[in-house]
């Protein structure tokens, strides 16, 4: 969730609203009309001029991870045409998150109890189950803002800011780009940097890497308090015209984070060389079993190549688009995306959805520590995580949106099924074989939109 | 040992030359101002749909160790 | 249906007033530079998907308006399919000629360099001038070219 300001300052510097005219009421033919036989020739006549007013879309999101997270996303974005290529947008987004998030231990056949993250509190769980926290529910706003502008002949120049706020959390975003369109207009290269800054102050603090999680009431093993990053992304693309009905747009980005990149309420489980089972060693309390929290590091460098390609087929539209990542993590990851809107009657459409994508695990990504695998508390120099997003998994998108576009405002609706796997480690032994280490996670998610 | 030393040289020449050559092509792809009437159809807008692109950018944000892609200019009207 | 009416509503109220609606249709095969010889004519290149005409065409008839008949207004239509033009037309009052270029032949004999593109014609049929583009910040501007390409 921390990285999600860049994410946005980048969809900050990405919104282009679509300038759409609005048609005449009789009323306003009148006052036209009006206008015009009242003014004395020379001055202005009080001719209709439009896109002087704003223009404003919303949108929700209501998504669901089967036993897992919920979340409820209102968006509101207005654009201004200050003139007919000058623009400002603005844009709140609301993010409510509730529900359980996977913490990277392992299930067991035995029960297992752990400390929330306060240090105040504890959540039990049952035998055979993904430990999941539902400690966490979060409320995060937060607001865009971009000014579009020409500033050459050919050059376009987009700023933009971001402030994001959580009760935890803080991030602060601004980015700039330029566009130069060469080739009549044919082909656009553009260039944009954006820089955020985080910071949050996990509850609790920070733990110790790889520190035990101690029972609840006692004085957790933690680290100062208040955790920063800075993120610094530089994207450079090229758009091409095809021809009348086609064209594609290809983007090299590199982004650079630094700083607190550990998830602080994650860890890892020991367990028994022999037996697989998870240790419980605890002489407080039996039933809480031994956790390394985990480690990351202090930085992170992505490369990633994005191709689109929309061809429009008659009157139906194909967009495709493909992204290659990779990061000195160890992460490559490719997604493959297709979208087809067919219209039916009357500014209609079907828009069916389909979406590839796959990851390789970080080099520390670690389902569990055998025994003394497990590295010393305190030493950062280490790193491991078993927050299966940094796995090896798959996921396949299928979604159908349906929708009316007509010249002044248009809604959809849309359904999506998302299904993530993951292969089960090829490490597992002794008790751990018995478990469903990577469960498949089936979210699914709706979408409404609303241009007014 | 020459040949080797030429291939050599050639191979890294290659992404130098097929940049230049498909530059020159890009000139030679592209329609005339006044034939942009389907280009400039909302739909056919790179990001034709902001706030979905958004929503579900943030899904899979949220999900995966990827993000980003999408840079912005081009398409469209050409208009200005 | 309805913007016909509102077309013959605002004929009929303006009929007594004076203003002159002259506006006529014309393909690109018909279309003559020569015939408005003795008028200073602006040629605006236009099609109803481009956005920025939307504000050019509130302006070009405050010029029809302001100069009479000393300017002849030209505006050029692109678009493929006549009936995304004449959809784009029914928002605006034109009291000037129409004239449509779906193939573009006339967009390349001019070598239009952008959308919308406007040329300024003295009264001999000579070419002032170009413009491309239309922003609202480029008006006066506009205003002043055209002014003094009257008085002259």
């Amino acid at each position: 969730m921390a990285d999600a300001v860049s994410e946005v300052a980048a969809v900050a510097v990405t919104d282009s609203g679509k300038a759409t005219g609005k048609a005449s009421s009789l009323g306003a033919t009148l006052a036209m009309a009006t206008a015009a036989l009242l003014s004395s020739a020379g001055s202005q006549a009080g001719f209709l001029s439009d896109d002087s007013d704003w223009q404003v879309s919303a949108g929700l999101l209501v998504y669901n991870e089967q036993d897992r997270v919920s979340a409820v996303e209102p968006v509101i974005s207005a654009r201004k045409s200050l003139d007919t290529d000058e623009f400002l947008n603005l844009k709140l987004t609301v993010d409510t998150l509730t529900g359980a998030s996977a913490t990277g231990a392992v299930s067991s056949d035995q029960p297992q109890t752990f400390t929330r993250p306060s240090g105040n509190g504890q959540y039990r769980i049952g035998v055979d189950t993904t430990p999941l926290d539902d400690t966490f529910k979060d409320t995060r706003l937060t607001l865009n803002a971009g000014w579009e502008r020409p500033v050459a002949e050919e050059l376009t120049l987009n700023l933009g800011t971001a402030l994001s706020k959580e009760y935890d959390y803080l991030s602060l975003g601004i980015s700039g780009g330029l566009a130069r369109d060469i080739n009549a207009g044919n082909t656009t290269l553009s260039g944009g940097l954006s820089a955020s800054f985080d910071s949050s102050e996990p509850v609790g603090g920070e733990p110790v890497p790889f520190a035990a999680m101690l029972p609840s009431g006692s004085e957790q093993i933690r680290q100062g308090s208040g955790s920063d990053k800075q993120v610094l992304d530089a994207i450079f693309g090229v758009t091409q015209i095809i021809n009348q009905r086609s064209l594609f747009q290809l983007n090299y980005s590199i982004s650079h984070a630094n700083g607190y990149l550990t998830d602080p309420y994650k860890f890892i489980s020991v367990v028994d060389p022999v037996s697989g089972e998870p240790i419980f060693e605890n002489n407080e309390q039996a039933d809480l079993p031994t956790v390394a929290f985990e480690n990351r590091p202090d930085s992170r460098t992505k490369h990633s190549i994005y191709a689109q390609y929309k061809v429009s087929l008659d009157d139906k539209v194909l967009d495709t688009s493909y992204r290659f990542l990779t990061d000195d993590w160890g992460i490559n990851s490719h997604t493959l995306d297709f979208r087809y809107r067919i219209p039916v009657s009357k500014g209609r459409y079907w828009q069916p959805h389909l979406r590839f994508y796959q990851q390789s695990a970080a080099d520390f990504y670690t389902p569990f520590y055998i025994g003394d695998d497990r590295p010393d508390p305190g030493d950062s120099a280490r790193y491991g995580s078993a927050d299966y997003r940094l796995g090896d998994l798959t996921g396949l998108t299928l979604g159908l949106e349906f929708g009316r576009r007509t010249a002044s405002n248009g809604w959809s609706v849309a359904a999506e099924y998302y299904l993530q796997s993951s292969e089960e480690p090829d490490n597992k032994f002794g008790a751990l074989l018995d478990q469903t280490l990577s469960p498949d996670v089936d979210i699914f998610f709706l979408r409404f939109v609303r241009d007014f | 040992m020459n040949a080797h030393r030429k291939a050599l040289k050639f191979v890294r020449l290659l992404p130098v030359l097929s940049l230049i050559t498909s530059l020159g092509a890009c000139s030679s792809l592209g329609v005339k101002p006044w034939e942009r009437g389907t280009l400039a159809k909302p739909e056919m807008a790179l990001d034709s749909q902001p706030i979905v692109s958004a929503l579900d950018d943030h899904v899979y944000f949220s999900k995966e160790a990827s993000s980003g892609g999408r840079s912005f200019g081009g398409g469209g009207c050409g208009c200005n | 249906m309805k913007h016909l009416c509102q077309r013959l509503a605002i004929s009929l109220l303006l009929l007594g007033s004076g203003h002159s609606f002259a506006q006529q249709q014309i393909a690109a095969e018909n279309f003559d530079l020569a015939h408005y010889r003795g008028k200073v004519v602006y040629l605006d290149f236009w099609a109803s998907w481009c956005t920025p005409c939307r504000a050019s065409f509130p302006f070009m008839a405050e010029m029809a308006a302001t100069h009479d008949d000393d300017l002849a207004i030209v505006a050029i239509n692109v678009d493929e399919h006549r009936a995304d033009a004449q959809g784009f037309l029914a928002d605006y009052e034109t009291p000037f000629d129409i004239v449509f270029d779906p193939a573009g032949k006339l967009a390349g004999e001019h070598q239009v360099p952008g959308m919308p593109t406007s040329f300024l014609f003295d009264r001999d049929g000579q070419l002032i001038g170009s413009h491309v583009g239309f922003r609202k910040k480029d008006m006066d501007k506009l205003r002043d070219w055209i002014a003094g390409a009257v008085a002259n």
